[in-house]
């Protein structure tokens, strides 16, 4: 009787690899100090964006006319 | 008896531009040889033209403006389908009588005419021509183009339904609207069908500016243009919310530009120069592939390669080719500085240059979570995610996009851990859009923070942060510490 075909063994699947051997692991007191300092940050970003992201008061007249 | 007749043709530019011709009334526009062009680069081999077709949006410039004419033209149009594939009436013919007797003929049609790639409306008016126009996107070359704010029209030729993927254009017609209404108009089409609204017509958009409370701002009449207000007002009337850009810092407009385009929204650009001024709607973008320096936000960004565009203008067509460029102007002794961007498009085969003065993407009214705090939280986070990705940092960007929850949590197939995924899916709730900083290194994907979009941020995000998603295995531990700490849902 003929032996049943041995299931061939996919080669392993390449993973992409950081130049770093292994990631930092970040501490418990690390990782609420950055959330901690993130509300300084936000407020600074939101402060100095808060002119350029606001509905400008123009009155610029869009009236390119088409080609005739 | 109203009669519609349907032909089937075989495609030529020449052939195309005599139909427009003989349907619209004589002239030959700038859009219908632009369209006559791009119909070529798709490979288009046969058109199907229905000779009577109720377009509902020139319906509604009908009843507003020509209806009143002393001589109206005709209130239907010619439909002008384009197919991938050659084949003739006879096989029109055995397709709906197949589909009468109930078959499916999706593989059939499928292999005997192609792609199905959109139709054009041609309006019995002689100077604009080019009605509702859906076309299929500009096929990707060695770099994809990105373009992203278009959605599935579905079409019917008599008994039988296609579909098409893009945003409808249309050439201005100078009676009924200017370019804001049709820039307006396309950028409405896309994000009222994707909420589930009707798409409103350009005659809709005309009377809600008209309609506008303000009784100082120049009522719409035909000929004049809108004023930005009047774009902010339409946007407003549809029930959007117009999130606004201004023009004077290029690294914010790259990246609105980047971020809503990606979210599937296409964006109004309002530009200026040489005492006019002008509106398209941009739908995608191509990258560089090389970093430009004054288009950094605080954190590194994707947007920092944003340099082509492509635009549906009404002077030239949908998915018109066009530039972004960062400018500067400095010359302290004289005059303040100015910083912006440039936007250069070609237009009967020269550069026409303009300044970009302000960017409005007509976004869902329960986003609250704006640009500037959505890249604010992306940039408090920034130092924890360099710090857990090591010796990667160097190589760290960002992007920014809203997405609609119902299709997030289905694109993370394959991208996260079955069991990890289907854990996050069954125990999160999300708001009806969520926003997403996703963090690359290199082109690779890493990991992205979501959140919550119906709130304003307070306080350090944790408010409306939702989920912790990683997208490379091997910083899987490392991030799902950061969230197990913040008890935060992760895949």
């Amino acid at each position: 009787m003929a032996q049943p075909k041995r299931k061939q063994r996919k080669p392993a699947r390449k993973v992409a690899t950081s130049l770093t051997t292994t990631p930092p692991d970040l501490t418990d007191t690390e990782i609420d100090a950055y959330f901690d300092a993130a509300a300084h940050t936000i407020k600074a970003v939101e402060q100095q964006l808060q002119s350029t992201l606001r509905l400008p008061a123009s009155s610029l007249l869009l009236r390119i006319q088409t080609s005739r | 008896m109203t009669e519609n007749e349907i032909h089937v043709e075989p495609f030529s530019a020449a052939a195309f531009i005599q139909t427009v011709q003989q349907a619209g009334g004589g002239i030959v526009t700038r859009q219908v040889e632009y369209l006559a062009a791009y119909l070529e680069a798709l490979r288009v081999v046969t058109v199907v033209r229905e000779t009577r077709y109720i377009d509902r949006h020139y319906m509604d410039e009908y009843a507003l403006f020509y209806s009143r004419m002393l001589n109206p033209p005709s209130n239907t149009v010619t439909r002008l389908h384009f197919f991938e594939k050659k084949f003739d009436s006879t096989a029109l013919n055995r397709w709906m009588r197949d589909a009468m007797r109930a078959k499916d003929l999706t593989k059939t049609i499928a292999k005997e005419a192609g792609r199905y790639h959109g139709f054009c409306c041609v309006r019995p008016i002689p100077e604009s021509p080019i009605g509702r126009t859906v076309i299929a996107r500009w096929p990707d070359d060695a770099r994809p183009r990105e373009i992203y704010a278009i959605g599935a029209h579905p079409v019917h030729i008599g008994n039988l339904e296609f579909k098409v993927v893009g945003l409808p254009f249309q050439q201005q017609e100078a009676a009924v609207g200017a370019c804001a209404t049709a820039s307006v108009w396309s950028a409405l089409s896309r994000v009222a069908r994707h909420d589930g609204m009707r798409a409103p017509t350009p005659a809709e958009i005309a009377l809600a500016v008209e309609r506008a409370p303000n009784a100082m701002r120049a009522p719409l009449a035909p000929t004049t243009g809108l004023t930005i207000d009047q774009v902010f007002d339409a946007i407003q009337a549809f029930g959007f919310t117009p999130a606004a850009v201004s023009g004077e810092r290029p690294e914010i407009l790259a990246l609105a530009l980047h971020t809503y385009l990606q979210s599937g929204i296409p964006v109004v650009m309002i530009l200026r120069g040489g005492g006019r001024a002008h509106a398209v709607t941009a739908t995608g973008f191509q990258l560089s592939g090389t970093d430009h320096p004054k288009l950094e936000p605080p954190i590194p960004t994707r947007s920092m390669q944003f340099h082509k565009l492509y635009v549906h203008d009404d002077r030239i067509g949908p998915y018109a080719r066009s530039t972004v460029t960062p400018y500067e102007v400095r010359n302290v002794d004289t005059m303040p500085e100015l910083e912006g961007l440039r936007f250069e498009i070609e237009i009967d085969g020269a550069a026409e240059r303009w300044i970009v003065e302000t960017i409005v993407a007509p976004v869902y009214p329960k986003i609250r979570l704006s640009i500037g705090s959505l890249l604010g939280v992306a940039t408090a986070m920034q130092p924890m995610i360099e710090k857990a990705v090591g010796a990667d940092a160097f190589k760290l960007r960002a992007d920014l996009r809203y997405v609609r929850s119902g299709e997030y949590l289905p694109s993370l197939a394959r991208r996260v851990s079955a069991t990890g995924g289907a854990d996050l899916a069954s125990r999160i709730a999300m708001s009806r859009w969520c926003a997403v900083a996703r963090w690359f290194i290199g082109g690779e994907p890493v990991v992205e923070f979501v959140y919550d979009t119906t709130d304003i941020l307070r306080g350090n995000g944790d408010n409306l942060l939702l989920a912790i998603v990683v997208l490379a295995t091997r910083f899987r531990r490392t991030f799902y510490r950061i969230a197990d700490r913040r008890r935060i849902p992760r895949a």
